[in-house]
């Protein structure tokens, strides 16, 4: 009861906002609501199961691209809702067969094989020019259309609908890492061992885990791409890979608001810098140090330090007349 | 006629060496047995071979009339065989009623609970409650692991493995780094488990003589002697390993 009320007031903020915000910070938003959405697929593997992975693109990127591919070249009759689902599908039979082989490597090697299968599939959207449009990318996506969506400000219905829709994902993942198979997953990354004893399937979980994280990631790719209305095979390359990552370290693994934070953050200290100046991605590499420096455990860990600080020094400024009334 | 626990020329080489071979357990339902012998005897490997963490590389290991010799340590432990570990092997970072509710749900649950709240899995959590009422950490339910006493810890280690209905717990050390009254609680709570087959290792002699029905002695990787605690400590063949230490150890 009280998680349906935060989420309506989640949804209720985040419409808001996109009503209300100046057309340059509306397209902001939403264009780190889909890098959140990303993001939180991310770090189910990355905060919880204890997996890095280098390649998350290749998630992404598949599902951006099969959805953009039915899209400009008219192959559905269905229109978004058919596209988007058909490309959450592909996602899932791809990372339910490419999860047979990734997770049997562990650490740094699952960050390497991650990365090879994001490359793959890099250098296939670059070859195969005939489907993908090669280096010069897809254009003609069709933007879905939300009729009466399109009445609130902006007439941009799809801006609302991806606000829905990833509140809608960060709930449902909230619930995911509040059951059984969420504590299982924080388990194992702990320890292996342990949760074997307990009788938990740590393969098992961890492919569970992986399909799904890569479902949620290729369900982002499909929102990104309609958002972008174009894509190219940049959706799956390693500054991809490397960008969502980053997030989930600015954010704070393993917390549910971290990936929001951290998409949030990242995009809009980039977008801020990019429109400054053309030089931007120094002074954004300077951004990273500052956060691996000053808050190495990411931004939501940082504010509620802080919290917790200030609320014990007032703790210790209300004892303390009476400290001064016991000397007296 | 199996025994309820049997091994038959149970082994495990790494590389050249063969750190346990030719080992025939045999433990009776309700025994409590003892393992002994000097550091690197393979009483750990041997464990690991028992719980499913190590595959033997011969042998045949039966449990419950079941030859269990190929199932993973997630598929034992799903018929009834608990551990705990010699170096405390907690999920430090979840409390103590999150992890005893996870080690009741890991015997029966399924991997596809996605939805519902791990603590409102009420009748698992309900047995989680009692076990930590019966065993004194109720105030400590709500506190994270990492934030227990190591006492504490060694104590939940013989919880956990309750919570997960066992038939039979391996108790690797139990008593291994604690002062000697944390030592007393833990053989204590050992001696109040519930009728169960136990299997121990115990670096310890006082206290595998003070817990055990029958001991096993290990040497080399391989079983030296099997009797009563009186029998094993009359053998010559282990007072020759121990030089004499088991002789003046006990009164």
């Amino acid at each position: 009861m009280r998680g349906l009320l935060v989420v309506l007031a989640a949804l209720a903020i985040g419409l808001t906002a996109a009503a209300v915000l100046p057309v340059f910070y509306r397209t902001l938003l939403v264009q780190a609501a889909i890098w959140a959405m990303f993001c939180l697929s991310v770090d189910l593997l990355l905060g919880h199961a204890g997996l890095t992975s280098l390649g998350h693109a290749a998630f992404f990127g598949l599902g951006g691209y099969t959805a953009g591919i039915l899209s400009a070249r008219k192959l559905l009759a269905g229109g978004w809702l058919l596209e988007t689902l058909v490309a959450v599908v592909v996602v899932a039979v791809f990372a339910a067969a490419v999860g047979l082989l990734v997770l049997r490597a562990r650490g740094t090697y699952f960050m390497m094989v991650t990365l090879a299968l994001a490359q793959i599939l890099w250098g296939a959207a670059q070859v195969s020019r005939g489907l993908t449009g090669g280096d010069d990318g897809l254009r003609g996506i069709a933007r879905p259309d939300i009729p009466l969506l399109s009445l609130l400000p902006g007439g941009n219905g799809y801006y609302y609908l991806v606000i829905v829709l990833v509140v809608v994902v960060f709930a449902l993942v909230h619930l995911l890492h509040r059951s059984p198979f969420g504590y299982a997953l924080n388990g194992l990354r702990q320890s292996e061992t342990r949760m074997e004893a307990l009788g938990y399937n740590v393969f098992l979980y961890k492919y569970l885990a992986f399909v799904i994280s890569a479902v949620i990631a290729g369900f982002a790719g499909v929102l990104f791409v309609y958002y972008n209305q174009y894509t190219h095979p940049n959706s799956f390359s390693i500054l991809t890979s490397a960008q969502v990552l980053l997030m989930a370290f600015v954010g704070g693994p393993g917390t549910l608001l971290g990936p929001g934070i951290g998409a949030l953050a990242v995009i809009g200290v980039q977008d801020t810098l990019a429109a400054a100046t053309e030089r931007w991605q120094l002074p954004m590499g300077l951004f990273y140090i500052a956060v691996v420096l000053l808050m190495p455990r990411g931004v939501l860990e940082f504010v509620r330090d802080l919290a917790r600080s200030a609320a014990q020094r007032k703790a210790r400024l209300e004892r303390a007349p009476d400290a001064a009334a016991e000397q007296g | 006629m199996v025994s309820f626990l049997q091994t038959t020329r149970l082994g495990r080489s790494f590389g050249g060496l063969r750190a346990v071979r030719d080992v025939a357990l045999a433990v009776e339902r309700g025994e409590r047995r003892g393992i002994i012998g000097p550091n690197g005897a393979g009483k750990t490997t041997l464990f690991h071979l028992l719980s499913g963490h190590l595959k033997p590389t011969e042998g045949q290991i039966w449990f419950d009339g079941r030859d269990i010799t190929r199932l993973a340590a997630h598929q034992r432990a799903r018929t009834g065989l608990a551990r705990s570990f010699q170096i405390t092997n907690l999920l430090q970072e979840m409390t103590v009623l999150e992890m005893c509710v996870m080690a009741v749900y890991g015997r029966h649950g399924t991997p596809f609970a996605f939805l519902r709240p791990l603590l409102d899995h009420h009748p698992e959590r309900a047995r989680a409650e009692e076990l930590l009422d019966t065993w004194g950490l109720r105030e400590l339910r709500n506190a994270p692991i990492q934030a227990l006493s190591y006492g504490d810890q060694r104590l939940l280690e013989i919880v956990v493995a309750l919570a997960q209905d066992p038939q039979l717990i391996l108790l690797d050390e139990p008593t291994a780094g604690l002062s000697q009254v944390e030592s007393r609680q833990v053989i204590a709570a050992i001696k109040r488990l519930p009728h169960l087959t136990l299997v121990l290792i115990e670096h310890d002699l006082s206290v595998v003589f003070e817990l055990v029905d029958s001991i096993t002695v290990m040497n080399q990787g391989q079983e030296l002697a099997t009797g009563t605690p009186d029998t094993v400590r009359m053998d010559p063949r282990v007072q020759q390993v121990y030089l004499g230490e088991l002789v003046e150890d006990v009164p």
